[in-house]
């Protein structure tokens, strides 16, 4: 069960994301009734899977909302914006009831989103409060209203025989119906087979059954929502008015249809003005109701249609990872082994063997790449909200957005993607009057563009704002003490130091930025994803945050090269030049320095902090790399070649050793350490 | 590689180190695997032999004679690497551990499994679940999930 409840959680994360993305669709076109149509289905599956699965509270708000948007769905009225925002707010909200173990401050949330939503309605439709009550008489069975008000239906659901993989209980859906109004349920076994074929696993019952009730079609179609791809599901009516009882009639009623012919409603015999009322009602009714199969038929093929990409755990996807790597260490012994042997049939299968391995390690590396669209949601979200608490115009400008990246780093992003935004918005962007004055358009653009560039990704942040005064950053960055005054810095130097930590250029911290979350952690968090952000300016016309990305954590161009008897792989990103180097070259008294190309370079002799060794080799290797414009030498005994990198972390026990990011399996099976350059300059410089 | 835990036998895998023999939960052996090139990692205690590919991932090597007071000594052709999952920030995780020689699998009940004794020497005893005994000779059972404790992976990583 808990395993369901994991599963459930999941999917209203995922039912959020595409609540949102409907609502910031309808935010734009208010009368596209797909999206409505959608966001109803969604709150109605959460409500009902909610209540099944134990999350009583978030079931029973979204029944509120699912009831105001039914007001829409009806077309009584169209959505507007105040109401767009309402919703996205409540979706805040229903995160926050995404738990089993409600506590008070759960309850009292709940109970204050049912009055907001409850209050909304009244307001939008106030006539609405009686239906409404009808509405959640729903599960009450309220069989005390008045016959006339009745109208007979006949349901046929067949479900699919595959219907309990998703865990839906047919049964359920019965009791369901059956607190709706009087039913007559018949049960089928048609489909069963022999004893010996049955699987438990599946359903091989069918039912037909007459419910009479006050309820409209729609109300019965809901019931069938969930598993309307998964059965069959037949609605059809047969009479006004409960006549359950009257054996005749639907013995009339099953013939017809055994005989495929058109079943004509029976209109009860009422007295006349009774009808007039009637009529008009029973117009619609059948002109819905005529529209329904078409509609039933475009659902079940939805999802049919679409289905061009399945969900798997990325679990398993770091599985396949691994194996496509052992693999190709297999593959590379395999390799060592047949020029031994050297045998040109074995050399055949080798080189094919070879080149099949190289294509299934593209292919598993692709699959671990998710497009930037994936989070674009949260960007649009957060300009969304932002633009109406600071009353500002603004438009998102994307580009490239397919622009695919590694699900890790993508996670990583996230929040400094959302920092340089919000920045943008809050600082950036001026207000309306401001850009009236200096006659720019009223409506700000925020733009983001991504591209990949070599192995790298490019992502670019981009506002029309007013852009950053080097002037104004320096005054600051002397006053915070972060440059003398003396210090000559190029314009790109300057606004570099809003980088720095410490520094924030905003004169008013404001609720939206300024959380203490700064532009220092921003780029720390980049630079641990081995990536680098630059800032570019232009007063009154833009700033641009360029964000450079590894394709992938998990695979990094790199040096090879041996201390003493080890393997250590240096990150091709970060060596500038590699220089021969003896020991008389390498200085140790006083300041540990190498002279590289008339430079004092600090360095870090590997084999003599890692092999404790006196002896040391007379010419070795120093390899200089740099971390934020500074040089520094590490020297190692040789430098063997290029090599690809597939990085595996150390795992927990060896956590605290931070200058190491990881390991990676050597062509022979063997591990060579994967050097942090960053936090052994940080440790050693 | 998700290695788990199996809680709840009474079955033990004995395995010697020195002069001593040892036992562990079966619960908690995955592997036995012979004794391959270790990479070793600069600048860990003594006992942390480094670290191997274990298919496809990396396992972290202790030094059992090392770990457990015991001179060190040449591999012999017995000398093995018994994989372990031990519990860790309540997470399995993989451990390797470099035995002399490993033995067989053996039932105790709990009744069969007598405290070490609280005085003597040499041997830390928060590390020992218990003694039984095989054969006239003592087995001692290993606590490993405390061996491998959050401790003693900071005290591998303060040593630097």
């Amino acid at each position: 069960m808990i395993l369901f409840q994991e599963k459930f959680k999941e999917e209203v994360k995922e039912y959020f994301e595409k609540l949102e993305t409907g609502l910031l669709l309808l935010e734009h076109d208010s009368d596209n009734f797909q999206a409505i149509d959608e966001i109803f289905r969604i709150m109605h599956s959460m409500k009902g899977s909610g209540g099944m699965f134990g999350f009583d509270l978030l079931s029973d708000v979204t029944h509120d909302l699912e009831s105001l948007y039914e007001i829409f769905r009806s077309k009584k009225m169209s959505i507007n914006s105040e109401v767009i925002s309402f919703t996205l707010n409540s979706i805040d909200g229903l995160h926050h009831l995404l738990t089993q173990k409600p506590t008070e401050e759960h309850y009292l949330l709940a109970q204050k989103m049912k009055a907001e939503t409850q209050q909304l309605i009244e307001k939008l439709y106030p006539s609405d409060k009686k239906r409404e009550e009808l509405g959640s008489g729903e599960k009450l069975a309220d069989n005390n209203i008045d016959e006339g008000d009745q109208t007979t239906y006949f349901i046929s659901f067949k479900p699919d025989e595959n219907i309990f993989e998703n865990g839906t209980n047919p049964l359920y859906l019965i009791d369901e119906l059956n607190a709706l109004g009087e039913c007559n349920i018949q049960t089928f076994f048609d489909f069963l087979p022999d004893l010996s074929q049955v699987d438990p696993g599946k359903c091989y019952t069918s039912w037909e059954m007459f419910v009479a009730t006050a309820e409209e079609t729609d109300t019965l179609h809901d019931v069938f929502i969930f598993v309307s791809d998964k059965a069959s599901i037949e609605i059809e009516k047969v009479a006004s008015g409960n006549i359950i009882h009257n054996e005749t009639i639907l013995a009339d009623f099953l013939n017809s249809r055994l005989s495929r012919e058109q079943w004509t409603p029976l209109e009860p015999t009422i007295s006349e003005n009774q009808i007039v009322i009637e009529t008009p009602m029973e117009e619609t009714e059948l002109s819905k109701f005529s529209d329904q199969p078409a509609e039933e038929s475009k659902m079940t093929a939805l999802p049919n249609a679409t289905v061009d990409s399945i969900r798997v755990d990325s679990q398993k996807i770091d599985q396949y990872m691994n194996l496509v790597s052992e693999l190709i260490t297999a593959q590379s012994r395999l390799e060592m082994v047949s020029s031994k042997i050297y045998h040109p049939d074995l050399e055949l299968v080798t080189e094919a063997l070879d080149k099949i391995g190289r294509q299934l390690r593209d292919n598993a590396f692709d699959m671990s790449l998710i497009p930037l669209q994936s989070i674009a949601v949260r960007f649009k979200r957060l300009i969304h909200d932002l633009s109406k608490t600071l009353d500002k115009k603004v438009e998102l400008v994307t580009e490239g957005l397919e622009t695919e990246l590694d699900k890790n780093i993508i996670e990583k992003l996230i929040e400094p993607l959302l920092h340089i935004i919000r920045n943008s918005l809050d600082h950036g962007i001026e207000s309306r009057e401001e850009r009236i004055a200096k006659s720019k358009n009223a409506v700000g653009t925020i733009t983001i563009k991504a591209s990949t560039v070599g192995s790298y990704v490019q992502i670019e942040i981009s506002d029309d704002g007013a852009g950053l005064n080097p002037l104004k950053i320096r005054d600051k960055a002397i006053s915070k003490g972060l440059i003398s005054d003396q210090e000559k810095l190029s314009e790109n130097e300057l606004f570099n130091l809003v980088f720095e930590p410490g520094f924030s250029t905003a004169e008013l911290i404001t609720d939206v930025s300024g959380r203490g979350v700064g532009l220092d952690v921003v780029r720390r968090k980049v630079q641990e994803m081995r990536g680098s952000i630059k800032i570019t300016s232009e007063p009154d016309r833009f700033t641009r945050f360029t964000f450079k990305l590894p394709l992938s954590l998990s695979i990094i161009d790199g040096l090879l090269t041996r201390v003493g008897e080890s393997f250590y792989v240096i990150p091709s990103s970060a060596i500038k030049k590699i220089y021969m180097v003896n020991q008389q070259l390498l200085k140790k008294e006083f300041r540990q320095v190498v002279e590289l190309e008339g430079n004092q370079v600090p360095y870090l002799n590997m084999h003599e902090e890692f092999e404790h060794e006196i002896q040391i080799p007379n010419s070795q290797f120093a390899v200089a790399v740099s971390f934020e414009n500074q040089l520094f030498g590490l020297v190692v005994d040789e430098v063997i070649r290029e090599y690809q990198a597939v990085i595996k972390p150390l795992g927990k026990i060896l956590k605290g050793q931070d200058i190491f990011s990881g390991a990676s399996i050597m062509g022979n099976g063997q591990l060579a350490l994967v050097i942090d350059t960053n936090k052994i300059i940080q440790k050693y410089s | 590689m998700a290695a788990e835990i199996i809680h709840g036998l009474n079955s033990f895998f004995t395995f010697r180190i020195g002069s001593e023999l040892f036992a562990v939960n079966i619960g908690n052996v995955t592997k036995i695997l012979g004794l391959t090139d270790i990479t070793k990692v600069p600048n860990s205690p003594r006992y942390f032999k480094g670290i191997i590919n274990l298919f496809g991932d990396v396992l972290p090597v202790f030094d059992g004679r090392l770990k457990f007071g015991f001179p060190e000594a040449k591999p012999t052709k017995n000398t093995c690497i018994l994989v372990l999952v031990v519990e860790i920030e309540g997470q399995p995780a993989s451990t390797g551990i470099i035995v002399d020689l490993v033995g067989k699998v053996l039932i105790f009940e709990p009744e069969q499994i007598k405290p070490a004794p609280s005085i003597g020497k040499g041997f830390n005893n928060e590390f020992i679940l218990g003694i039984a005994t095989v054969q006239n000779e003592f087995v001692i059972i290993l606590n490993i999930d405390k061996i491998f404790s959050e401790e003693e992976i900071n005290l591998i990583n303060a040593v630097e």
